[in-house]
């Protein structure tokens, strides 16, 4: 009932479109297996000059379910130097992690290229809850560095009833020369100083031909809330290591590598894969992608292959899709998980819809077969 | 062996050129407008696409018909009953037109005064090429440099985010970009708002989201999703081969939502654990380096209540002895959570 009312309350907001139009997007899912139904409404466009509104809210056919990802009015200076936005939003300020909260936000522009971003608010309860004295805040200051770059500095604090929860402070930076990027994000933990957080890669681009570094460091207990005895466990970081390749070997054959070696308490363990995608006309509307994966951790390794095929004739799109896993240990879950799914699509004007069958074994169930029903609809209102 | 090498060599050259057409070498010979000929015989756009430098930003399309080519006074005589078009144009460019004109606020008569009559200022490829001659968008920044300064998108867009279609000068990413595209987003997150709305990032930091976006296209096995729908089938050994990543965008107990909802581990009675789990001594103690190994994974389902549980035994003088590694160190107050669940009077106890 709250879901149905937050909806209507969204649609009479964006009723009053008159700058922009107001864009709608509705989509029903329905599968034969629980949960059997699932209803998410969308919407995007203008209330006012300058103003504008976005929501996505969804119910679900338990009687407990539904809620709102998104539910926010933006309103912006012409020139786009300011933006404030207010509801539920996620908010994101470099190195931080995305908050997802009920909220305020905004982004400023300022003299010699300085920006400034800072939010505030209580983080999401699903279900539409509330929880007392919960409360986040959090604010970045960066500079851009000419057309070629940016770094920034970020602070957030996060209480859950009023206890401590999360202080953390991030620095961020992206520099591109050339043919050559390179992005990082740090985090510190403020609350037991550990540098929780890092993210390196470094990209460089050759004719068709991409090549990524990437480094990867990160502490779990910088993960949980402050208040959670885990934080005391004295956790090990889990650190990795990888170079992604991406080659164009021919104007429909795209080819991508990725090799990566992790280490979690002095385990090393190596992950690879490799993909290819052929897209069967130009433009893409087709395409066969096919994967080898393989992953490898003391005791939870596995290889695994994935064949996707989409096929498009008028209005309509066929689609096959399928996994096979194979465990390194079975622990009596099966030796090998296969998943599969065959699709048909439809899509005329506004309308979409597709209907699939589904069938899996998986640790959970020997055996599942499941049919999934998706019926779309977009509106546009001038 | 060198002569294997040369057949698998000369097998790999046959197979890419019979596959020539298949992977786009080759492309199926389309009929595209003869711009450049027009052009080099010294006949101004306006004569064919006429009207173009008053054309206000409306419905209206430029685009010549049979009627054009005959009225502006060279093809009166045409050789075949059969449209111009259906020869000498391809849909392809008229689609591009067209797809600009919903995508575009753009007017002609706004730039023909700027650009005094010369078309080839911004139509830069008619003197070398035929059929589409869109502009790309660094065309367009060399005169609006203080919008790509601004990234003000809308100043030219109609609906950026709702263009489905994105150009291909621009950055495409492929499917494993959503699990890596954290350093990235980070030092430039106003560049990710240029397409992406903010349900898109919700739709995987958000912590009411209602399904994996690929369930709800089941029809595209292409489209970009942090996971697979068969991803459920391996994501237990996902969160073991990659510990802390679950939690980037689940909140810790969506692990316990999802599994009472789902029915599986349902029993108060029965442990999830392997045996060995826990225990007296170094032998059987397997869940003290899992959860240091990843102490989130043991707090999606130990929350309050499995706080208590833990220092039941871990304390000083316990079974499991003192919590702390050595060389333990906080900066935490003794009275704060979680120090005061074993120190209540904020000090040793």
């Amino acid at each position: 009932m709250r879901a149905a009312l937050t909806v209507a309350a969204t649609l009479a907001l964006a009723a009053r479109a008159d700058a922009e139009p107001l864009r709608l997007r509705g989509d029903a899912l329905a599968s034969a297996q629980s949960p059997v139904g699932l209803l998410v409404l969308g919407g995007d466009g203008g209330v006012a000059p300058g103003v504008s509104a976005e929501a996505l809210v969804w119910m679900g056919t338990d009687a407990d379910h539904g809620d709102a990802l998104v539910m926010a009015v933006v309103a912006r200076r012409a020139d786009r130097r300011a933006e404030v936005r207010l509801g539920r939003l996620i908010a994101t300020a470099g190195a931080l992690r995305p908050q997802h909260v009920d909220g305020v936000a905004g982004r400023a522009r300022l003299p010699a290229r300085f920006d400034v971003e800072a939010f505030g608010g209580v983080p999401v309860v699903p279900q539409l809850g509330v929880r007392a004295w919960d409360w986040l805040a959090g604010g970045r200051i960066g500079r851009r560095l000419g057309d070629w770059g940016g770094v920034g500095v970020a602070a957030l604090e996060r209480r859950s009833q009023g206890r401590l929860d999360v202080r953390e402070l991030g620095v961020d930076a992206a520099v591109a020369y050339r043919k050559s990027d390179l992005a990082a994000r740090a985090v510190l933990d403020a609350i037991d100083p550990t540098l929780a957080d890092v993210d390196v890669a470094v990209t460089h681009r050759m004719g068709g031909l991409r090549v990524e570094l990437a480094g990867q460091h990160r502490v779990a207990s910088h993960l949980l809330p402050a208040t959670s005895l885990f934080t005391v466990l004295g956790d090990v970081a889990s650190d990795r290591l990888g170079a992604a390749v991406r080659w164009k070997a021919a104007p429909r054959l795209d080819l991508a590598a990725d090799v990566g070696a992790r280490a979690v308490d002095a385990e090393y363990a190596a992950d690879a894969y490799c993909r290819a995608v052929l897209r069967l006309d130009d433009a893409g509307k087709g395409a066969i992608t096919g994967e080898l994966r393989r992953t490898g951790v003391v005791d939870g390794g596995w290889t695994g292959a994935r064949l996707a095929v989409r096929v498009p004739r008028g209005a309509f799109t066929a689609a096959l899709e399928g996994e096979l896993v194979v465990p390194d240990v079975d622990r009596g879950r099966g030796t090998m998980w296969p998943w599969g799914l065959a699709a048909l699509g439809w899509t005329q004007g506004a309308w979409d819809a597709a209907m699939a069958v589904e069938a899996s074994s998986t640790p959970a169930d020997r055996y599942r077969v499941d049919v999934l029903a998706q019926l779309g609809r977009r509106w546009e209102v001038p | 062996m060198r002569s294997r090498a040369l057949l698998l060599a000369v097998a790999a050259g046959v197979a890419v050129v019979a596959c020539a057409g298949v992977l786009g070498f080759r492309k199926t010979p389309a009929p595209v407008f003869a711009h450049r000929a027009h052009v080099t015989a010294g006949i101004g756009c306006p004569r064919c696409h006429t009207g173009i430098e008053a054309a206000g930003d409306d419905a209206t399309m430029h685009i010549p018909d049979d009627a054009s080519c005959q009225a502006a006074g060279c093809h009166d005589n045409p050789h075949d009953k059969r449209s111009c078009a259906s020869c000498h144009s391809d849909p392809w460019t008229v689609g591009l037109a067209i797809e600009a004109k919903a995508h575009l606020k753009f007017a002609h008569a706004r730039h023909a005064g700027p650009a005094v009559g010369n078309c080839a200022r911004c139509h830069q490829a008619v003197g070398t090429a035929d059929g589409a001659l869109r502009p790309v968008m660094a065309t367009c920044w060399s005169c609006h440099e203080k919008e790509r300064d601004l990234r003000d998108c809308n100043a030219c867009h109609v609906d950026l985010p709702g263009e489905t279609t994105p150009p291909a000068s621009h950055l495409i990413h492929d499917d494993d970009y959503v699990t890596r595209h954290g350093p990235q987003a980070a030092a430039a997150a106003d560049a990710c708002a240029s397409c992406h709305r903010a349900d898109f990032c919700a739709s995987c930091h958000g912590v009411t989201a209602p399904t994996l976006s690929a369930r709800l296209r089941p029809a595209d096995p292409m489209a970009a999703s942090a996971h697979r729908p068969g991803f459920i089938a391996r994501h237990s050994e996902a969160a073991r081969a990659m510990p802390t990543t679950c939690t980037t965008c689940h909140a810790p107990d969506r692990c316990l939502d999802c599994h009472r909802d789902r029915g599986v581990m349902t029993s108060t009675t029965t442990s999830p654990h392997p045996p060995g789990w826990i225990g007296v001594g170094p032998g059987a103690n397997a869940h003290g380096a899992a959860a240091r190994r990843d102490p989130v994974a043991c707090a999606s389902c130990h929350g309050g209540a499995g706080e208590q549980l833990c220092v039941g035994c871990h304390k000083v003088g316990g079974p499991g002895g003192n919590p702390h590694p050595p060389g333990w160190s906080s900066r935490q107050p003794m009275g704060a959570m979680p120090c005061r669940m074993c120190h209540p009077a904020g000090g040793t106890p």
